[in-house]
């Protein structure tokens, strides 16, 4: 098997920080009906879904590899796509379940809330 | 040998201060201390009174564990850190045969020399068509040597049926309590009487009340010999004059019961004897360490809001503002207990404080109430609980009848604090009651009602007091928009904010982190360390001291 999931992984944890600051930006509502814990959760759901297209976008448009120069490479890695797709998502959310349970006092707590 | 420390508040103007005292207790300026709390008025009725009663019944159920009502017990470095233990005296006046000087004193009744010389003593010191015959259900209406003589007359009265045990109402027991309470702390008691010299009922008071109180306990059968006036420490407001209110109209004064009408023009000169009075009265001299002359150096504003042209002369309908001058007797009180190794001398020590005043502006600061030593932990104090306040009233909209405390605890539970989940809605409203009364509230029609802390405020416009003017708002639109982290004048104490934090998230952040309550606190119930949770959060955040 071909190590061509690691960039997955780096996208996936990029999007990961990037969902973390925003909604580390997203300030704590108070009143009758606060929706901040909520738009964190969103957010994080948000760009669990951006993840994959992201990836696939990148996949395709920059890194496979030049089918001119190498047709089998290029076929080898196209078909690797939906395998690193997963892990993405994979690493992206388990990624986020430890940081927000680590962080369970925090923002990124919301993410994964502890049931009551 | 451990102080223990009484609280007297005599008429309106003491419950007022009453009041402040109680403000000041919420804040936590009285760590760890029980206070026994008098209080004596003659109008069972009264507005300021009841309010007064209605915050002390508020801070209890606070205090208290869910369905008890005990009072908690003492706490250190938190809010609501002090038990209160209230007792209620009041001489009934209601009554038709007890209602005048006359009829209490059965002029009219008796043999006819009795009766010619007990009218002549009378006529020689108080006037026969007014003062003998007003309505005294009121209060003495600023006849203090009237009220000098009953006050004293009706604590004795209630101690006499104290003794006999017959049909004793709640007032006589409390009294009897409280008299007990007195009698056993014996000299480590301290005793601070709050009310005005100005006015009625607390001028007629203060003269009287250590020897009323003396005779008392003698007569319920205590060992009186215990109690000596002159070896425990008494302390004193001496509060003059500082609000006016409508002059008594014609109609209003021709009616019997109304004979006499207190005239705040008069109240300048009133005190101005009271002061000769207190400086000269050897009874006064021999039982007061200190007293505290506390006035007004500008004209009085009027604080009443008189719908009508009549003046209220008491009732339910007496619910005067609070003045800045109440917060200094609450001030006084707070230097009276705190000030160690009192020697009790047969001097009395009258002490003062100046205040800068410049172009018709008051510039208050914290060191005015409490001294350069404990001017900082006032204002650290004071500010939290009135951050506190803005999160709960503010920020989570309690003062218009919304969440509140309960929407704070939910907040904190989706952070993952779940331990304040177990305080019942009824408890958390309880809080939003209490600090209502402290900051404001909203009736059903959206109209504003100022609480203690903005009365207080309003009362020195457009002077300063302590915060800026944000801290004031009171625009619904506003105050939920209002960054509670941001009150003090000075910045450095304003929570910190960054870029990617406001000054809220960055409280949350400390108390979730850092704030949690500590053995040496001495909290028990989930209410009280929900309290040191939120207490500890918000003094972290404003930086006085390092943790």
């Amino acid at each position: 098997m071909e190590l061509t999931f690691f960039p997955a992984i780096v996208v996936a944890l990029a999007i990961l920080l990037l969902a973390a600051i925003i909604s580390i930006l997203i300030q704590y509502e108070g009143g009758k009906n606060p929706k901040d814990d909520n738009t964190r959760r969103l957010v994080f759901w948000v760009f669990a879904i951006l993840n994959p297209v992201v990836y696939w976008l990148l996949a395709y448009f920059y890194l496979a590899p030049d089918p001119e120069e190498s047709r089998r490479a290029y076929n080898r890695f196209i078909e690797a796509i939906p395998r690193d797709i997963s892990i993405g998502v994979i690493s992206y959310i388990i990624v986020g379940i430890i940081a927000s349970k680590l962080l369970s006092t925090g923002k990124l707590g919301h993410w994964f809330p502890k049931k009551k | 040998m451990e102080e223990k420390l009484f609280v007297i508040a005599i008429g309106g103007t003491g419950m007022r201060c009453l009041e402040s005292f109680v403000h000041l207790c919420a804040i936590g300026m009285f760590d760890n201390k029980e206070i026994e709390i008098l209080t004596l008025d003659t109008d069972q009725a009264n507005g300021n009174m009841g309010r007064t009663w209605n915050l002390i019944n508020t801070y209890n159920q606070v205090k208290s564990e869910n369905g008890r009502q005990n009072g908690g017990t003492p706490n250190t470095n938190t809010f609501f850190s002090s038990k209160l233990n209230i007792f209620k005296f009041y001489i009934n006046y209601s009554n038709a045969q007890r209602n005048t000087y006359k009829n209490i004193s059965k002029l009219g009744e008796g043999d006819e020399r009795t009766n010619r010389h007990n009218q002549m003593i009378s006529d020689l010191f108080l006037d026969k068509d007014t003062v003998q015959e007003f309505n005294l259900e009121h209060g003495y209406r600023a006849q203090t040597h009237l009220g000098s003589h009953l006050m004293y007359h009706g604590i004795l009265e209630a101690a006499s049926k104290i003794k006999n045990g017959d049909d004793l109402g709640k007032p006589e027991i409390d009294l009897k309590e409280f008299l007990t309470k007195l009698q056993s702390a014996g000299e480590s008691a301290r005793v601070f009487v709050f009310g005005s010299v100005f006015g009625g009922t607390g001028a007629s008071s203060i003269p009287i009340i250590p020897v009323a109180f003396r005779e008392a306990i003698g007569i319920i059968g205590n060992d009186n010999e215990k109690f000596d006036p002159k070896k425990i420490k008494f302390g004193s407001t001496l509060l003059t004059e500082y609000f006016s209110f409508n002059k008594p109209n014609q109609n209003q004064l021709s009616e019997k019961k109304n004979s006499i009408i207190a005239d705040s023009s008069f109240f300048p000169i009133n005190s101005q004897a009271a002061l000769q009075f207190y400086q000269n009265d050897p009874t006064v001299q021999s039982v007061y360490n200190n007293m505290y002359h506390i006035g007004w150096p500008v004209e009085s504003k009027s604080l009443l809001e008189e719908k009508d042209n009549n003046t209220i002369t008491g009732g339910s309908t007496q619910k005067n503002n609070c003045h800045i001058l109440e917060l200094m007797c609450a001030a006084a009180a707070f230097e009276f207990f705190n000030t160690s190794n009192y020697e009790k001398t047969d001097k009395i020590e009258y002490l003062f404080r100046a205040i800068k005043y410049e172009n018709g502006i008051f510039e208050l600061t914290s060191p005015d109430f409490v001294g350069s030593e404990k001017g900082d932990l006032f204002l650290n104090k004071l500010g939290a609980f009135l951050s506190f306040a803005h999160i709960v009233l503010s920020k989570n909209e309690g003062g218009n009848g919304s969440l509140g405390t309960k929407g704070f605890i939910t907040q904190l539970d989706k952070n993952n604090i779940k331990n304040y989940n177990t305080i019942t809605d009824d408890e958390t409203k309880q809080i939003d009651e209490y600090l209502k009364m402290f900051a404001y509230s909203f009736s059903s029609e959206n109209l504003f009602n100022p609480g203690w802390i903005y009365q207080i405020r309003n009362s020195i416009l457009p002077g300063n007091f302590l915060f800026n003017k944000d801290a004031f708002k009171d625009s619904l639109k506003e105050l939920r928009n209002l960054d509670v982290g941001n009150l003090f004048l000075d910045n450095k104490h304003n929570w910190k904010s960054s870029i990617i934090k406001s000054r809220y998230d960055t409280f949350i952040t400390k108390l979730t982190k850092e704030g949690k309550p500590e053995l040496n606190q001495n909290v028990n119930s989930t209410k009280e360390k929900f309290l040191a949770h939120i207490h500890n959060g918000i003094m972290i955040s404003q930086n006085f001291i390092k943790k």
